[in-house]
């Protein structure tokens, strides 16, 4: 509940912002993208509220180099289908040797155990 | 972004989505919902560096933590909510509603220098590099902040829009929120990092360079701007001095070139000749400068008692 406190209170800030907007504007794109955003708000702050207190002890992911630098070739791919093909070349490669690490990452963790 | 991007990208290959008058404008919208607040992702960390640097430096604990963070969260929240003021000049969004929300950000930065100033009055300030970097911070963002007023009021921003002030102002926020945050933070964790010193009088002429380069270069922009440069333009009319005002910027950037390579130096001299850190040169407050510098892979062998955010300041405090 304390938890999700700061998220009601995002949301809600949002929600009268967008709010006093519908009323103030008279274009419908600005309130409308700014609606959006406070519905996001609202299901990240109903998430964090109703979801189950977690019981267990959860592991912390390792320090994955490797797979944030899959997530960066993948966004460099998105792109790069817009800004060229030399951006698509770069984000392939990024992705081939991201994909690699990621791999010996996993290797490395499964020798460990 | 994403969405401005998918959207572009649609209707560059089938047309249809960005049409007519409205069109730009659209694509502005969702640019600037995304453009405004990452800058504030961009210097949000570089505060919480400073706070923690002016805290150490000034041997106190922080003034107003709590009310640090919560108006970190509000300047986050409204940060959402101002995007338009970049576009006053289009005359197509809300400029009321937009102007007042950007002056509202006022509030909770009001809040974030009222802390820091007053973590360091009254204290035993030690003008390191760290410090040194984190107080340039603060003026220079200051100044960022002050020519933000001006921008947010949408009779100047008609006056000054797509001119140098308007870069000046940006760079003013992002170049002191960023850069001199960041070599703050870098000044102060490299010897927990590395385990070795950087030397302190690099890093000091680093900062007078950086420094005096910072407002040589952007100072004349808000000037030149204010007299009429307009920005992205390689030719203009030699009015109002403005060959000259272009001129100090160009020296200006070369000072900051100039005091990069400094760093770099202090960088090269850390690793030839090393001096050890040992486990907390700065009397530090957290718990990392309790372990070794390096920290070993498993971070601690043991721990002090936690009883708060500071626990190595309280275990200092206890000691006197």
């Amino acid at each position: 509940m304390k938890v999700a406190l700061p998220f009601v209170a995002w949301a809600t800030l949002l929600t009268v912002l967008a709010a006093v907007l519908w009323v103030w504007s008279s274009d419908h794109v600005p309130p409308a993208i700014f609606t959006a955003a406070a519905g996001v708000a609202w299901a990240v702050a109903l998430y964090a509220l109703l979801r189950p207190f977690p019981r267990a002890l959860r592991r912390a992911p390792d320090l994955s180099l490797g797979s944030g630098l899959v997530a960066v070739a993948i966004a460099m791919l998105l792109v790069g289908l817009l800004v060229g093909e030399w951006l698509l070349l770069i984000g392939g490669g990024a992705l081939l040797t991201g994909l690699v690490w990621v791999a010996r990452e996993l290797r490395a963790e499964r020798r460990v155990r | 972004m994403i969405v401005a991007l998918s959207l572009l990208f649609v209707d560059r290959h089938f047309s249809g989505v960005y049409e007519g008058a409205s069109g730009p404008v659209l694509y502005q919208h969702l640019f600037w919902f995304y453009g405004h607040p990452v800058v504030y992702v961009i210097f949000f960390p570089f505060i919480g560096a400073v706070a923690e640097v002016v805290a150490v430096f000034s041997r106190r604990r922080f003034f107003g933590y709590h009310a640090l963070v919560l108006s970190l969260l509000v300047f986050a929240a409204l940060s959402m909510s101002v995007w338009a003021h970049h576009m006053f000049a289009t005359g197509r969004v809300t400029n009321q509603y937009f102007s007042l929300t950007s002056t509202i950000l006022l509030v909770p930065a009001g809040v974030e220098y009222f802390d820091l100033i007053g973590t360091m009055i009254g204290g035993s300030i030690l003008l390191s590099s760290a410090m040194l970097f984190a107080v340039g911070f603060i003026v220079l963002f200051l100044i960022g902040g002050l020519t933000g007023i001006i921008v947010a009021s949408p009779p100047l921003d008609y006056h000054v829009h797509d001119t140098y002030f308007v870069v000046g102002h940006f760079h003013y926020t992002i170049f002191a929120g960023s850069l001199f945050g960041f070599f703050a933070a870098v000044y102060y964790w490299y010897p927990k990092v590395t385990g070795r010193m950087l030397r302190e009088g690099l890093g000091k002429l680093q900062f007078v360079l950086y420094f005096i380069g910072a407002n040589l270069t952007f100072f004349p922009m808000l000037v030149s701007g204010y007299e009429g440069m307009p920005r992205r333009v390689a030719d203009y009319e030699n009015i109002h001095d403005l060959s000259l005002m272009n001129m100090l910027s160009t020296i200006g950037a070369f000072t900051i070139a100039l005091g990069t390579l400094v760093f770099l130096w202090n960088l090269r001299v850390s690793s030839r000749t090393p001096v050890p850190a040992g486990n907390d040169p700065w009397e530090g407050h957290t718990l990392e400068w309790w372990t070794t510098s390096p920290p070993p892979p498993h971070n601690f062998d043991s721990l002090p008692p936690v009883r708060s955010y500071t626990p190595l300041y309280d275990r200092r405090v206890g000691e006197r």
